[in-house]
């Protein structure tokens, strides 16, 4: 039992990474794509690698919640307040990013990285983004080695607040399955 | 966790702060739980029961690095008067708070154990706070001045 529930867990997480993972290449064309005359920049620190990654989890777990309210739009009463306090954490990551800010350009935004459809039924999409809450929390308390004092206190936070998510998520019975 | 070298004096502090938050908690939950009836009162003795664990832990992990745990208070005054169950909700996810604060502490820690045991309890702390406030919030244990604006 108990290790069909940890691979259950890290399996999700894997889901969670490769879909940070299709993010990297446009990570790498956001800061070196452009042809530069100059010397490059000096290597991140792992502070700054760290930071990015966070910041990376985080643009997913945004992206996420926005598809799934795209196609549940009777779920926005519930899922609202959790992806507002994700865009807090993103907010408050980007905002430790002391980069030039051409090297932290939103991948996002772009159409190169399709994420695969939220499911049809609003139990499945919840379901979902619970397993990413959990994966990225787990993720989070991965990065704290290679973290600054203060940015690990910033990301055992998120972390805490995503297991808060990932809870009431599981709590919620969403109406009108299919 | 305790290395060959001596341990940090920053350790040892954090770790007897967290004890001492845990042990108001203990405290306060008995405050809370004189207050509350059927399926609330069950969670505040879940959560006393919860933080009575986590104290001992703490203690067997401060008397292992070689220090004197600090004993508990005989008792914690609330910061505002606890006589209805309203006002036992409030402070249970008060106590939740500053247990939160307590274990970000461990975070900051260069042990590398010591910050993911710290982030672990956090969660733990947070999913109970949430739970007695009715809500989530984004940086649970984070002071607002820890935050960029």
């Amino acid at each position: 039992m108990m290790d069909w529930l940890a691979t259950a867990r890290t399996l999700s997480r894997r889901r969670l990474l490769s879909a940070s993972m299709t993010m990297l290449p446009l990570l790498a064309a956001a800061s070196c794509g452009v042809p530069d005359p100059l010397a490059g920049p000096p290597s991140p620190s792992r502070d700054v690698r760290t930071l990015r990654a966070s910041i990376s989890a985080e643009q997913a777990l945004v992206e996420e919640y926005r598809k799934v309210l795209g196609m549940h739009p009777g779920l926005s009463a519930s899922l609202r307040p959790f992806l507002t306090q994700h865009e807090d954490h993103l907010a408050q990551l980007q905002s430790r990013l002391i980069v030039p800010p051409h090297a932290a350009a939103s991948p996002s935004a772009s159409p190169l990285a399709p994420v695969p459809r939220p499911p049809a039924s609003a139990s499945a999409a919840v379901l979902l983004l619970g397993n990413a809450e959990r994966g990225a929390a787990a993720a989070q308390l991965r990065r704290l080695a290679s973290a600054t004092p203060s940015l690990a206190q910033l990301l055992a936070s998120i972390a805490a607040s995503e297991a808060t998510h990932a809870v009431a998520l599981s709590a919620l019975k969403p109406a009108g399955g299919a | 966790m305790a290395g060959p070298g001596p341990v940090p004096t920053a350790t040892i502090t954090a770790l007897q702060a967290t004890l001492a938050a845990e042990n108001a908690a203990i405290y306060g939950y008995g405050v809370a739980g004189a207050y509350l009836s059927g399926g609330l009162f069950t969670a505040a003795q879940r959560d006393w029961n919860g933080h009575r664990a986590a104290g001992a832990t703490l203690t067997a992990m401060i008397t292992r690095l070689g220090a004197k745990p600090a004993p508990a208070a005989d008792a914690y005054r609330p910061p505002f008067p606890v006589n209805s169950a309203r006002a036992a909700v409030s402070l249970a996810a008060l106590l939740e708070d500053g247990v939160l604060t307590a274990y970000l502490g461990l975070v900051a820690l260069d042990e590398v154990a010591l910050r993911t045991f710290g982030a672990q309890r956090m969660q733990a702390s947070a999913i109970r706070a949430a739970f007695w406030r009715g809500s989530t919030t984004a940086f649970p244990g984070l002071p607002t001045s820890a935050l960029k604006s």
